[in-house]
């Protein structure tokens, strides 16, 4: 006796199945999910709408500087632009799409293309001139050197005789 | 939900990733192994089709080429690797964590049969690229009929 009752019941639980998940997902990856615009140079379907990517980061503290990490597989290390402002530094660059076979059709396209920045702010100040980045396996790593202020300042002790 | 401060393109988006998760799934079936607890994270992919064959790309940033593991049997392929640890596991000094460590394993069903000998696979700045040839096309038969 699958009256309709039941199935609402049932469609009321899967939706607050999904809602939760997507909650969950939410919160681990707000901040990681960054609009892919279309760039100048998208003919191919896929560079051709917005689409949404996640540029996961990943930031470590040290006595004197911070590490950055952040994942953006498909680029090369000249499609970065890196800029710190204030405690504030901002990643941005283009994915390009590129393919030497492009009379095909997609099936299936979850990889986004086009352009990006995604802002991360900072715990304390850096020195901008210092900071360097690299980038390997698709990841790129930025450090970013405190500046002499920010620095823990050790404090000698004089003991007296 | 109420908390949830989501912009209405993001939920359009994922609505359209849904439909389109089950209209794929009727090309590519998604094993049920994809999406075990086993795999702690999946890479995206692009899976694009030519008059030579197919062409899987998938990003796995931050792991060595050498260590992840593709295979193609029985028409099913399969891409799986690991992304380690950090040297330091200790979660001092750690100001921001998003990025997933762990298993990953991603499997499609390929739609017609390919060519299992013929799949190479390239691998530039956390990009992987899978190129599956067709099975070359056999050409139509004619059988003659034979007459009395």
């Amino acid at each position: 006796m699958a009256s309709w009752d039941h199935i609402a019941h049932n469609v009321r639980d899967t939706l607050d199945h999904v809602a939760e998940g997507w909650q969950e997902l939410w919160q681990k990856a707000r901040h990681a999910i960054t609009p892919f615009t279309p760039s100048g140079d998208s003919s191919t379907l896929p560079a051709k709408r917005t689409s949404w990517g996640v540029l996961s980061a990943e930031m470590k503290e040290t006595e004197n500087a911070l590490q950055l990490s952040i994942e953006a597989p498909g680029m090369e290390s000249g499609d970065f632009n890196v800029r710190v402002e204030g405690q504030v530094v901002y990643v941005s660059g283009t994915k390009s799409y590129s393919s030497q076979r492009d009379e095909g059709h997609f099936h299936i396209t979850e990889r986004a293309y086009g352009s990006f920045q995604r802002a991360i702010a900072l715990p304390c100040d850096v020195d901008d001139a210092k900071s360097e980045a690299s980038y390997k396996h698709g990841v790129l790593e930025i450090s970013l050197p405190k500046t002499r202020a920010a620095q823990p300042r050790r404090i000698a002790v004089t003991v007296d005789q | 939900m109420n908390q949830l401060i989501t912009p209405f393109h993001a939920l359009n988006d994922l609505h359209r990733e849904l439909n389109r998760a089950f209209d794929d799934r009727l090309l590519y079936r998604s094993e049920p192994a994809s999406h075990d607890s086993g795999s702690d994270w999946v890479p995206q992919v692009d899976i694009s089709e030519d008059q030579a064959g197919y062409t899987v790309v998938a990003d796995v940033p931050g792991i060595d080429p050498a260590d992840v593991e593709i295979t193609l049997h029985n028409n099913v392929l399969t891409i799986r690797g690991e992304r380690g640890e950090d040297q330091e596991t200790e979660d001092k000094g750690i100001r921001r964590r998003e990025r997933v460590r762990g298993s990953f394993m991603r499997r499609f069903t390929m739609p017609e049969s390919v060519d299992e000998t013929g799949v190479t696979a390239t691998a530039a700045n956390g990009v992987l690229k899978i190129t599956i040839p067709r099975v070359s096309a056999s050409k139509p038969l004619s059988i003659s009929v034979a007459g009395e």
